[in-house]
C-alpha cells in the first residue's frame, strides 16, 4: 500500500505504534489489556514495546479479579419441599405394602355360565340380550347400554383394552369390524389367549341372519327355535312395487339424518311395502330444502327416547311445506337403531309406525297399502 | 451440572417406567380394580412393552421438538404448535381416504408413514416460510431469525387449516371410515404395536439422534446470527436442511404411529435445557430422555384414569397437562434462560 | 477513485476486485434475475476494488445505506452469485479436503452489526463457538476475553450482559477464531464494532485490534470518521455503493471528501472530523431574520 513512514499508523517492527489520546499526538502503543484493574485511559507506565508486552502477558496469570460467578438458581425451598414430598409419596406407593387402590365400580360376576362371551359391539350385545343370553356377557363396550353397567368395559368398535380383556378371560369375543378390518393386534391377542374371535359386519338383514348362525354355533343348537322366526323373516325377499309410496325415515332433527338405501332399516321398509324416498346409501344428511323437495308420502321418525321423537315430529311439522306437511309419525324405537335381532323383533311396531300391515313371511300382496 | 441433570433424567425415566408398570387392572376377588402393584410374568412383560413404546415415541417427539427449535431459533417451536402434527395427520387421512375413494388395496403402516411424512414436511415448509423475520429496510439480510409471534401464529393457523381439510376428507368417506379417522386423531398409543411399526419408530429415533448429535457443535454455533454462524464456518444451508428433515420425519413417524400427541415436543427440550444446559452435546440425549419420561408418565396417568368408557387417548392427557405448562412457560418468559 | 501508490512487497492478504451486490426490494431475487424494473432493484455495492496487506487497518466510512455493511459481507464471502459479483481472494486460503466454509473460517472472521446469541450460553461458551472450524484452544479463548476486557465476567450468561458487552463478546469470538497459537492473523471484518461500546473500552479494543493486525489485517466500518482516522491506516469512503476514495487514512479522511460523502458540511477539529454546525447555524439565523 502506502510508504513505510512510521507516522502513517502502521505499527513498526519494534513497537513504535500509535496511542490514542485526546490531543491527537501519536506516541507508543498503550496496552491496557493485561492489567484490568487500571482504567484504560490511565497514562500508566505500561508503555512497553509490544514484543515484551506479549511475553509479559504470557507469563502472568490471566485473571486478576476473581471471576464473577452467575447467581446460582437453585429451586426455592418450597419447590424443593414439594419435590421431596412427591418423591416420598411415589416411593411409598410403589414399594409400600397396602397399595393405594382408587375406587372402582367395575366388577366381574363371580359365577358366569359357560360360554363366557365378551362383545365390543352394541348391536351384537343387544342381539344376545334379546335371546336371553345376557348372563353370559362378561365384557362389553361403553355403548352396550343393554348390558349391566357393572360388567367391565373391554373395548369399543375401534380399540380394545388388552389387560381388561385378559382379566375377564372370555371364551368368545364378538366384534363388529370396521371397514379396514379387524385390528391385527386383536387377532394376535385372541390367538395367544385362546379366545375365539367372531367378527361380523352388520349392515343388512342378511348379516343379521349370519350373526344368528354365529350365535347358534357358539351357544349350541338349542337356540334354533328362538332364531327360527327371525331367520324365516329375513329369508323372504319381497321387493316393493314401483308405485309404492315413498317414505322418509329420519333419525335426528338437526342436522337431519335420514336412513339411506341398502341397509337393514331400508330392507325392513321394503318388506313393509314401501320405497325409501332417499337415494344415497348409509346415513344421509339432508337439508330442509332437500327434505321438502323429496316430497315423501310419509315421514317416520325413530329415536332413542320419546322426547327426542316428539322433538323430531315437532320440527318436521313446522318446516315450510308448500302444501302442508305429509303424514308424520315419530316414536322411540331404540332397538331399531342397531342392526340386531332386537330390531327384527320390533318389526311389528315399526310397521305400525309406517301405517302398514305387519310384514309376514308371506309375500307382499299386490294391492297397494292403505297409507296415503 | 450436566451430570446431575442426566442423573435426574435417568431417575425420572426409571420412576415413570415403574409407575406405568405398576398401574393397571387386577382381578381382586372376582372383580376388576385399578391397583398400584408390580405385576409378574406375562403382564409385566406386556406393560414393559407399553413403556418401551411410549418411551420411543416420547424420544421421537422430544428430538423432533429440539430439531425444530434449533432450526427456527425459537424455543417455542414444536411439532404440535407449528401445525406439523396436523399436517401429518392430514397426510395419513389423505392416504386412507384416497385408498378408499380410489378403491385401492388397504393401506399398510408404511403407506401411512409415507403420507404422514409428506404432510409433515409440506406443513413445516409453509410455516417456516410464513414465520421468517420481516426485514423492513431491505438491506440487512444477515439475521435469518424467525419472528416468534409470526411463527406460532402461522403454525396455529396452518394446523387449523389442515385439521379442517382432514374434516373435509372425513365427509367424503362413509361413516365407518369416518369414525376411524376421528378416533385416530385423538392420539392413542397402540397397546399392542405391530412389530414393524415399533421398529420403524425405534430406527427413526436412532437415526435422528445420531444425526443431531453429530452436528452438536454446528448446532451450538447456529444459535448465533446467520452471519456469525457462517463466518465461523458452519454450512447453514446444509444444517438447516438436515434439521428440517430430522424434525419433520420424526414428527411424521410419531403421528403415523400414534396420531397427533401434543406438547411433548415443546416441553421435553425445555426441561432438558433446564437440566443440562444449552449445549447441544448434552441437549440432544437429554431431550430424547425428557420426552420419553414425559410420555411414559402421561401414559401412566392415563392408565390411572378409569372413566368407564374404555381407554382414554393419551393425547388428551398430554393436552390437558401440557397446555397449562405451555402457558406457564409463555408467561414466565423462562423459555430462554 | 484514487489509485494505489507503490505495489506492496508481498502479495496482499485480501484482494477484492470489482465487487458488486444487488438485490430486489422486499428481499426477492426476481428483480435482479429477470431484469425487472429499475425501481425494484437495489445496487448496494457497485464496482468496488481494494487490496489489503498485512498490518493494515482499513476503515470504511460513509453515510447510512451507502453499502458499508454490504461490502463487508461480500468481502467475507457470505454473499454469493447471482446477487454478489466480482472476485474476492484471500492469500492464506489453503486447499484442503474441508469445505469452503471451514477453510474461510480459518482466514477471516466477521462481526456483524447486530450480533445475536439466542441460546443461554455463558460469555465464554459464546467465544468458544468461534473455534468451531479451527479446533478448540482454551488459551485462545482466554486471550480473546482478556483483549476485550471481559475475562472477569466470562461465566455470566450472555443474555444478562449489556448491549456493549455483547458487542465485545462478539468481537472476542472473532479474535478467538483467528487466534493461531497466540499469534494473530487472518482478516478481521468488523461492522460498526464500536457502536454501543463506551469510550473507556474503545482504547482497549483498539489496542487488541492493532496487535492482531500485525500478522493479519482488519477491515472495519464506522459511523465516526474521527475515530476511523485515529485507528486506521487506510480508509475507503463510500457513497451510494461506490468507493469514491481509497488510500491512506490521513489523506482520504479529509473534511472535503467526507462532506461529499455525507452530503453535509464537515470540518476538522484537531484530529477529529465533525459535522460543521456553524454553517447550518448561520443559515438558521439568516432564515429567522428574513
Amino acid at each position: 500500500m502506502s510508504g513505510d513512514s512510521p507516522t502513517d499508523g502502521r505499527p513498526g517492527p519494534r513497537g513504535s505504534g500509535l496511542r490514542l489520546t485526546s490531543h491527537g499526538r501519536h506516541d507508543e502503543t498503550h496496552d491496557s489489556t493485561h492489567d484490568s484493574t487500571h482504567d484504560s485511559a490511565h497514562d500508566s507506565a505500561d508503555d512497553q514495546p509490544l514484543d515484551e508486552l506479549e511475553l509479559a502477558r504470557a507469563l502472568q496469570p490471566m485473571p486478576v479479579d476473581a471471576p464473577v460467578k452467575p447467581a446460582r438458581r437453585f429451586a426455592s425451598p418450597l419447590q424443593q419441599l414439594l419435590g421431596l414430598s412427591v418423591s416420598l409419596v411415589l416411593i411409598y406407593m410403589i414399594f409400600g405394602r397396602g397399595a393405594v387402590t382408587p375406587p372402582s365400580t367395575t366388577a366381574v360376576a363371580p359365577i358366569t355360565p359357560s360360554p363366557r362371551v365378551a362383545s365390543t359391539s352394541p348391536a351384537i350385545s343387544d342381539s344376545l340380550i334379546e335371546l336371553g343370553l345376557g348372563a353370559h356377557i362378561v365384557g362389553r363396550s361403553p355403548y352396550c347400554t343393554g348390558v349391566d353397567a357393572s360388567v367391565p368395559v373391554v373395548g369399543d368398535l375401534r380399540d380394545f383394552d388388552a389387560e381388561r380383556l385378559a382379566l375377564v378371560h372370555p371364551d368368545v369375543l364378538f366384534v363388529q369390524p370396521p371397514l379396514a378390518g379387524v385390528d391385527p393386534a386383536l387377532r394376535e391377542f385372541c390367538a395367544t389367549n385362546s379366545i375365539r374371535l367372531v367378527e361380523r359386519r352388520l349392515d343388512a338383514l342378511q348379516d343379521i341372519a349370519l350373526l344368528a348362525d354365529d350365535v347358534q354355533e357358539v351357544f349350541g343348537a338349542q337356540l334354533a327355535p328362538k332364531l327360527a322366526d327371525a331367520r324365516a323373516f329375513i329369508a323372504t325377499n319381497p321387493t316393493a312395487r314401483a308405485d309404492a309410496p315413498r317414505v322418509l325415515i329420519i333419525v335426528s332433527a338437526d342436522p337431519f339424518l335420514a336412513v339411506g338405501r341398502g341397509n337393514y332399516i331400508d330392507q325392513l321398509l321394503q318388506r313393509c311395502g314401501f320405497i325409501n324416498a332417499v337415494d344415497g346409501s348409509g346415513w344421509v344428511e339432508l337439508s330442509v330444502e332437500a327434505i321438502i323437495a323429496l316430497r315423501p308420502a310419509r315421514i317416520v321418525g325413530i329415536a332413542q327416547t320419546r322426547a327426542t321423537a316428539l322433538e323430531i315430529e315437532g320440527v318436521i311439522e313446522v318446516l315450510p311445506w308448500p302444501n302442508g306437511p305429509p303424514a308424520i309419525a315419530c316414536d322411540a324405537m331404540p332397538e331399531l337403531l342397531s342392526p340386531s335381532l332386537a330390531a327384527i323383533a320390533k318389526r311389528a311396531a315399526f310397521a305400525q309406525l309406517l301405517g302398514a300391515p305387519v310384514p309376514t313371511t308371506a309375500p307382499v300382496p299386490a294391492t297397494s297399502p292403505e297409507a296415503r | 451440572m450436566r451430570t446431575r441433570g442426566f442423573i435426574v433424567l435417568g431417575v425420572a425415566i426409571v420412576v415413570c417406567a415403574l409407575m406405568r408398570s405398576a398401574i393397571g387392572p387386577v382381578s381382586v376377588d372376582g372383580t376388576i380394580k385399578l391397583a398400584l402393584s408390580m405385576p409378574a410374568g406375562e403382564i409385566l412383560a406386556f406393560r414393559l412393552q407399553s413403556v418401551l413404546s411410549a418411551a420411543m415415541l416420547g424420544a421421537a417427539l422430544g428430538l423432533s421438538g429440539l430439531a425444530l427449535q434449533s432450526l427456527l431459533r425459537n424455543p417455542l417451536a414444536s411439532p404440535f404448535v407449528l401445525g406439523v402434527s396436523s399436517g401429518a395427520g392430514f397426510g395419513v387421512a389423505a392416504v386412507l381416504a384416497g385408498a378408499y375413494l380410489f378403491a385401492l388395496p388397504a393401506v399398510t403402516f408404511g403407506g401411512e408413514v409415507g403420507g404422514a411424512i409428506a404432510g409433515a414436511l409440506i406443513t413445516l415448509a409453509i410455516v417456516a416460510w410464513l414465520g421468517r423475520a420481516r426485514v423492513s429496510d431491505g438491506g440487512d439480510h444477515g439475521s435469518g431469525a424467525s419472528d416468534p409471534t409470526a411463527l406460532v401464529l402461522s403454525g396455529v393457523i396452518v394446523g387449523a387449516i389442515f385439521s379442517a381439510a382432514t374434516m373435509l376428507l372425513e365427509q367424503l368417506v362413509p361413516h365407518g371410515l369416518r369414525g376411524d379417522l376421528l378416533s385416530w386423531m385423538a392420539g392413542r398409543l397402540p397397546e399392542i404395536p405391530a412389530r414393524s411399526a415399533l421398529a420403524t419408530v425405534c430406527v427413526s429415533v436412532a437415526v435422528g439422534w445420531i444425526a443431531l448429535a453429530s452436528q452438536a457443535g454446528a448446532l451450538d454455533v447456529a444459535s448465533l446470527s446467520d452471519d456469525e454462524a457462517r463466518s465461523s464456518g458452519v454450512d447453514l444451508g446444509a444444517l438447516r436442511r438436515k434439521l428440517f428433515l430430522v424434525g419433520g420425519i420424526l414428527a411424521a413417524v410419531a403421528v403415523a404411529y400414534a396420531g397427533p400427541i401434543g406438547f411433548i415436543g415443546l416441553i421435553g427440550p425445555h426441561i432438558a435445557r433446564k437440566l443440562v444446559g444449552s449445549r447441544h452435546g448434552a441437549l440432544v440425549p437429554a431431550s430424547a430422555l425428557a420426552g420419553a419420561a414425559l410420555l411414559v408418565s402421561a401414559d401412566a396417568v392415563r392408565q390411572w384414569i378409569d372413566l368407564g368408557t374404555g381407554r382414554l387417548p393419551v393425547g388428551v392427557v398430554t393436552a390437558l397437562a401440557g397446555g397449562p405448562a405451555f402457558l406457564w412457560l409463555l408467561r414466565s418468559g423462562r423459555w430462554n434462560r | 477513485m484514487e489509485s494505489l501508490t507503490a505495489p506492496p512487497a508481498r502479495a496482499p492478504l485480501l484482494i477484492g476486485e470489482n465487487l458488486g451486490l444487488r438485490y430486489g426490494l422486499h428481499g426477492s431475487f426476481h428483480g435482479s434475475s429477470r431484469g425487472g424494473s429499475a425501481a425494484q432493484v437495489v445496487d448496494a455495492v457497485v464496482g468496488v476494488s481494494l487490496t489489503l496487506a498485512e498490518g493494515e487497518i482499513l476503515a470504511i466510512v460513509g453515510a447510512n445505506g451507502c453499502g458499508k455493511s454490504s461490502l463487508l459481507r461480500v468481502l467475507a464471502c457470505l454473499e454469493t452469485a447471482p446477487r454478489a459479483s466480482g472476485r474476492v481472494e484471500y492469500r492464506e486460503l489453503r486447499a484442503s479436503a474441508r469445505s469452503v466454509a471451514h477453510r474461510l473460517a480459518a482466514v477471516r472472521a466477521l462481526v456483524p452489526q447486530r450480533p445475536e446469541a439466542t441460546a443461554a450460553f455463558s460469555a465464554r461458551q459464546v467465544v468458544r463457538l468461534g473455534r468451531f472450524s479451527v479446533g478448540p484452544d482454551e488459551s485462545a479463548v482466554d486471550r480473546a476475553l482478556g483483549d476485550v476486557g471481559l475475562l472477569a465476567r466470562a461465566e455470566l450468561p450472555v443474555n444478562t450482559l449489556s448491549g456493549g458487552e455483547r458487542q465485545r463478546i462478539a468481537i472476542a469470538r472473532a479474535f478467538a477464531q483467528l487466534d493461531r497459537g497466540g499469534v494473530g492473523g487472518g482478516v478481521l471484518l468488523l461492522d460498526e464494532p464500536f457502536s454501543g461500546i463506551d469510550p473507556g473500552e474503545v482504547a482497549r479494543i483498539v489496542t487488541a485490534l492493532r496487535m492482531r493486525a500485525r500478522a493479519g489485517a482488519v477491515v472495519l466500518t464506522s459511523h465516526d470518521p474521527g475515530l476511523a482516522r485515529a485507528i486506521a491506516t487506510h480508509a475507503m469512503v463510500m457513497k451510494e455503493g461506490r468507493a469514491i476514495a481509497f488510500g491512506a487514512a490521513g489523506e482520504v479522511l479529509s473534511a472535503k471528501l467526507l462532506s461529499e460523502a455525507y452530503r453535509s458540511p464537515m470540518r476538522e477539529v484537531g484530529d477529529w472530523i465533525v459535522p460543521d454546525l456553524t454553517a447550518s447555524q448561520s443559515t438558521e439565523r439568516g432564515r429567522m431574520r428574513s
